[in-house]
């Protein structure tokens, strides 16, 4: 049998209040060390117990959130095939521009887009209705062309729709210039589907084939834009100005894609439909 | 050595219900104090030692989460396990509301507490976390401790009736 005397004796004895005070005391020097020795002491732990469940709860929040990744995927697929389509629309259009070279509109970013609503029913059609407004900063007397020249000018706007007056209007007069020649005239509508070039002296060099652009000098058309090609031009002992016909460029009735030139005017328009219209 | 096993199963359960429970039982940034649950229980049905040293092991498990204050719960956990195992045979705590009423003081307490020394006692900073976490905290997990003893009582009658049962066989 054994005895046990002195300290044995007293921690069998006390057995509990010194387990109490024991940890009291740890506990209490655990407190009390600086947090360096207490992430040192805590990491260590977590990675013992902790860790192994950690990864798992991290897989299983991986899980749950899969059906919503899989659903918003789904979502950014279904965009992604809508914005594929349009840009293979507009890569389209910009190959029909590139068809024309001779094209030097103002920049793009002066440019705004839009498609015809209607069309006049006469014919040729004098007038279009276009989805493009003041909201779209679209003004009165703002030039409109396409991917092959001049169309026309914005006759009245509203919020979201604009008329546009065609070269085809006999009230439609654009100020003209022969690209090769840098002869000046100006361009309207007289009949038939071809346009004719006024105010060209007998004297001066203008040949069928030539091409015509717009001078600038009428005030709305910047200068440059195509209007069409010469495409006879007859001589008269009895007058002193040339008869010259011009091919438009543009073709009305198939138009598609229109641009608003939305660039300010530079000076008041020098050739007034009302004053001009025969 | 059953013991041991038995402190170990329920301190797993501890850091299973931590890492993986814990975000699914959450209300409103409240959730219960298992661990305190755990602790009263042992240490009602078993004494002030094993409350001690259950409460001072699941307190460590708890502290290295929030290193900061490492060394507070644990002395917490540890004095509340001691205590509710000194008044294990001072109380007649039959019925489980009984129980439930002292798991949420204890975890009142020992909230309030823990927040008294983590804050640096700031009385503005300690009322707000009081109404805020401390008293729903004790709410919640005094129901647990209801549910929980529910459930081990019955368990522990269907095994005192089966002992009965073939004893009188026998």
């Amino acid at each position: 049998m054994v005895v046990m005397k002195g300290a044995p004796l007293f921690l069998a004895k006390n057995r509990k209040w010194v387990l109490t005070a024991s940890t009291f005391f740890v506990s209490l020097l655990l407190a009390l060390l600086p947090v360096q020795e207490k992430f040192l002491i805590s990491g260590f732990v977590v990675r013992i117990s902790y860790a192994p469940f950690f990864r798992i709860a991290e897989k299983i929040e991986d899980l749950s959130h899969l059906a919503q990744t899989n659903r918003e995927l789904l979502q950014a697929v279904v965009q992604l095939r809508l914005a594929n389509a349009r840009l293979k629309e507009a890569q389209l259009q910009q190959e029909r521009l590139r068809e024309k070279p001779e094209f030097t509109g103002p920049a793009s970013n002066y440019l705004t887009p839009a498609t015809i609503f209607t069309l006049a029913p006469d014919q040729p059609p004098r007038s279009a209705i276009i989805n493009a407004g003041t909201m779209h900063n679209v003004r009165r007397l703002l030039p409109v062309i396409d991917h092959y020249g001049v169309v026309g000018k914005i006759s009245a706007v509203s919020t979201g729709q604009a008329v546009v007056q065609l070269f085809y209007d006999p009230a439609f007069r654009v100020a003209a210039r022969d690209q090769r020649s840098r002869v000046l005239g100006i361009v309207r509508y007289k009949q038939g589907l071809n346009l004719v070039m006024d105010n060209v002296p007998n004297k001066e060099d203008v040949q069928p084939g030539d091409t015509i652009i717009t001078s600038g000098l009428g005030g709305i058309f910047p200068a440059g834009i195509l209007i069409g090609q010469v495409h006879t031009v007859h001589t008269d002992s009895l007058s002193i100005f040339k008869s010259i016909s011009v091919e438009p460029a543009a073709q009305i009735n198939r138009l598609e894609e229109i641009f608003v030139l939305n660039v300010p005017l530079l000076t008041e328009p020098l050739i007034n439909e009302k004053v001009l219209a025969p | 050595m059953k013991q041991a096993f038995s402190f170990l199963f329920w301190l797993f359960i501890i850091v299973i219900f931590q890492s993986l429970v814990i975000a699914l039982v959450r209300v409103a940034g409240v959730a219960p104090d298992l661990a305190l649950v755990l602790t009263a229980g042992i240490a009602l049905r078993r004494g002030s030692t094993e409350g001690l040293l259950f409460g001072w092991l699941s307190g460590l498990l708890l502290d290295v989460l929030t290193p900061q204050s490492l060394g507070v719960g644990m002395m917490l956990r540890g004095l509340l396990g001691f205590g509710l195992g000194n008044f294990k045979d001072n109380m007649f705590l039959e019925s489980i509301l009984a129980k439930g009423i002292i798991i949420a003081i204890a975890a009142l307490v020992q909230g309030f507490i823990y927040q008294v020394w983590t804050t640096g006692f700031q009385p503005g900073t300690l009322w707000w976390l009081f109404w805020r976490y401390g008293f729903f905290t004790a709410l919640y997990t005094g129901l647990v401790g209801m549910v929980w003893f529910a459930w081990w009582e019955g368990k522990m009658r269907a095994h005192l009736f089966k002992r009965i049962r073939v004893s009188s066989v026998t």
